[in-house]
């Protein structure tokens, strides 16, 4: 395939010019930090601002996923972290601080983790970065399901027709965060009630009230795949201001390997519950590789 | 036995001339639509040094030789070009490798790209630290004494 990068990023005489690594394009930068192990490559950030400024650009593919070690006891807030590539090594992350520590994760994205505080409140942290995104608390939301909270970490819900549970249950919950505008969408399933969303700059989770049987979701490329107890799969797009429902063309049905069959010839290999969603699009082949 | 190999004349900015086979400026995506486009007996790169553009040829002679010669290349004249690129790799300074990485994108020579950018790769990874890197690669850091500590923080963890 040809890999065209734009010559004419190069100024002056190749061979003649003043060399400076921190100065090289950036596409030619890409080529040589997709190369780095992970390590590595936040060890590169240090160099200089321009490398840095870049590695927040850069997209790494071909991620073995590390392990996650979260604090055990009340003597740290850190989390380790272990490389399966790497033997013999743990790195060891920067205190994440003691609400870190009493949380719970729910669920990853990249970097990303989407925590539960004691108040079993969500909220989104980078565990490099420390940055962090505090999601609107779990009671304020929009919709016809009511949600109370009693006491601190006591939750009442009441359903449009009336019917009353006690509890909070945050099911199947899913994120999707862009690294550079930090734009954010994260879904969870409120019980058997309904399925709730916030995006960036929400104050309340908006309730999508045509679900109410939410067994699992799965949210890529702006879109959520949503399985019932039923059997059956929804799709809602999310690209626009307010999600949109998609009725496919053909019947959908969940595999025995656990991916979304959208079409007989066109298979969606998502996959539920693990680290890593892949996306491929197989017009050959009706089984797909695991996810 | 008298091959019909058609013989082509690369210039460089500095006037060096290369007599090369077609084959080799095949190896080249840029310079194969060039000889398409305006099939002349030379052509001028006139961005390109003679210094820069000799290496160049060197790893675009010894790769079409490798795959014509194996025919089907087999495994050991693979091995053989393997060892071939890693001499050709040790035996060069890093402001060559700067150079040959910006050639090879402007020629469009995908292999000859991978292979310097791996070589960067390979000496990042051999750095112990963020100062051995700037050493190494001749890298003045523009961070102030506060920028570089935030930035160390948050990438502390991935020092030993």
């Amino acid at each position: 395939m040809e890999k065209k990068l734009n010559p004419t990023s190069n100024n002056g005489l190749i061979g003649d010019t003043c060399k400076s690594w921190s100065n090289l394009p950036l596409d030619l930068l890409n080529l040589v930090f997709e190369r780095l192990g992970f390590a590595d490559f936040q060890r590169a950030k240090s160099v200089c601002s321009s490398w840095l400024s870049f590695s927040r650009q850069c997209v790494r593919k071909n991620h073995v996923p590390w392990v996650l070690l979260f604090p055990q006891n009340n003597q740290t807030n850190s989390c380790m972290l272990f490389n399966p590539e790497e033997k013999d090594k743990l790195y060891k992350t920067i205190d994440l601080g003691l609400e870190f520590a009493n949380s719970l994760c729910l669920k990853t994205y990249g970097s990303w983790l989407l925590m539960q505080n004691l108040q079993l409140n969500l909220y989104i942290v980078n565990l490099f970065t420390h940055e962090r995104i505090n999601l609107p608390p779990v009671e304020s939301q929009l919709g016809m399901t009511m949600v109370e909270r009693v006491l601190d970490n006591q939750f009442r819900i009441t359903s449009n027709n009336g019917y009353g549970w006690k509890g909070m249950d945050v099911r199947s919950p899913v994120f999707w965060i862009d690294e550079k505008t930090k734009d954010h969408v994260v879904l969870w399933a409120l019980s058997t009630f309904c399925v709730v969303y916030s995006k960036t700059g929400d104050n309340s989770w908006n309730q999508i009230p045509q679900i109410s049987d939410c067994l699992d979701m799965v949210y890529k490329d702006h879109k959520l795949y949503l399985s019932t107890y039923s059997g059956k799969i929804k799709i809602f797009d999310f690209s626009g201001e307010i999600p949109q429902q998609i009725v496919p063309q053909h019947n959908c049905v969940v595999t025995e390997e656990r991916h979304i069959l959208v079409h007989p010839l066109q298979t969606y290999p998502v996959s539920f519950g693990g680290l890593t969603v892949d996306q491929n699009y197989s017009h050959r082949n009706r089984r797909c590789p695991q996810g | 036995m008298e091959n019909e190999k058609k013989m082509i004349t690369l210039k460089s900015s500095d006037d060096v001339t290369f007599e090369v086979e077609e084959a080799v400026v095949l190896e080249s995506q840029f310079l194969s639509h060039l000889v398409q486009d305006c099939p002349a007996p030379e052509h001028k790169i006139k961005e390109v040094t003679g210094k820069i553009l000799s290496k160049v040829v060197e790893y675009c002679e010894k790769h079409v030789v490798v795959v014509v010669d194996g025919g089907d290349s087999s495994s050991s004249s693979g091995d053989d070009l393997k060892k071939w690129d890693d001499k050709f790799i040790k035996e060069m300074d890093l402001s060559t490798v700067y150079d040959l990485i910006a050639a090879a994108n402007y020629l469009n020579i995908q292999a000859l790209l991978d292979l310097m950018c791996q070589r960067v790769a390979d000496v990042i990874t051999a750095c112990k630290d963020h100062k051995e890197i700037r050493e190494t690669l001749g890298i003045v850091s523009d961070y102030t004494a506060e920028e570089e500590a935030e930035v160390l923080k948050e990438n502390e963890w991935a020092f030993d």
